[in-house]
């Protein structure tokens, strides 16, 4: 079966990254694919490359890189809801006239088209962490 | 392509969260895709439809009058439940745009016969 996944929340605070990330693995071991992950609202701050946790705790931006190079994923997140949020590609950041990018590697930022196309060509899309 | 039907499900009051403006995004998207859309608002998010809201005195966007520009998109029905209205007192003619309200078991039947299902 072909898996989208959309992510609305950011990592740490609540489980949902974390459980998408587990949910993930679980699909890809079982034979199926994931057309596309895609982060938005909150959820954005799952791609930052400058998150730094305790080394004794998951770190969730670098596992999505990881698993995402490991069967070449596809993490999109949401242009409009990451810039507001400060989360920026070298694009982005020279636009906005910003100092720094802080898009992890192996995310890229694209519209919410990229979601919309996704549901079309997924068999399932999974939403992780909406309601609020 | 194949056409999948969307159905956005917002379940927040209108400026308790970004689900309002957020779901409304989702739902223009789609609508440019030429998607069918339908959006159902549940539990506190019926309060979306409250006439009279202005979210200036908190620096916010007033995202019911997107509400009523949908039909221009092409998304024509908003929805909502019975239990969604009783939560809150309301009848639907108190709302704008009015909703179509659905019972439990319509309910059911909107959220099984659409194949993509978003909830924010």
């Amino acid at each position: 079966m072909i898996f989208t996944l959309v992510i609305h929340t950011a990592p740490y605070q609540a489980p949902a990254a974390g459980t998408a990330l587990r949910f993930a693995r679980a699909a890809l071991d079982a034979g199926h694919s994931i057309y596309r992950v895609f982060f938005y609202r909150d959820g954005v701050h799952n791609a930052t490359s400058l998150a730094a946790p305790p080394r004794d705790e998951q770190h969730i931006p670098q596992q999505w890189q990881a698993l995402a190079e490991q069967h070449d994923l596809d993490l999109v997140v949401c242009i409009a809801a990451a810039v507001r949020r400060g989360i920026m590609d070298d694009n982005e950041a020279k636009r906005h006239e910003k100092n720094a990018a802080n898009l992890a590697t192996g995310f890229e930022l694209s519209g919410l088209g990229q979601l919309i196309e996704a549901t079309q060509a997924s068999d399932r899309v999974i939403t992780f962490g909406g309601m609020r | 392509m194949s056409q999948k039907p969307v159905l956005i499900i917002s379940r927040s009051a209108p400026f308790a969260s970004s689900s309002a403006r957020d779901a409304i995004d989702i739902a223009l998207s789609a609508a440019i895709f030429d998607l069918p859309v339908s959006l159902l608002l549940l539990d506190d998010a019926v309060l979306q439809l409250l006439p009279g809201q202005d979210g200036t005195p908190i620096s916010e966007k007033t995202s019911h009058a997107m509400l009523g520009a949908l039909p221009m998109y092409d998304i024509e029905t908003l929805y909502t439940s019975e239990d969604s209205l009783a939560l809150h007192g309301l009848s639907a003619a108190e709302l704008l745009p009015e909703p179509e309200v659905l019972n439990t078991q319509q309910l059911q039947q909107l959220i099984s016969h659409h194949p993509v299902v978003l909830t924010l």
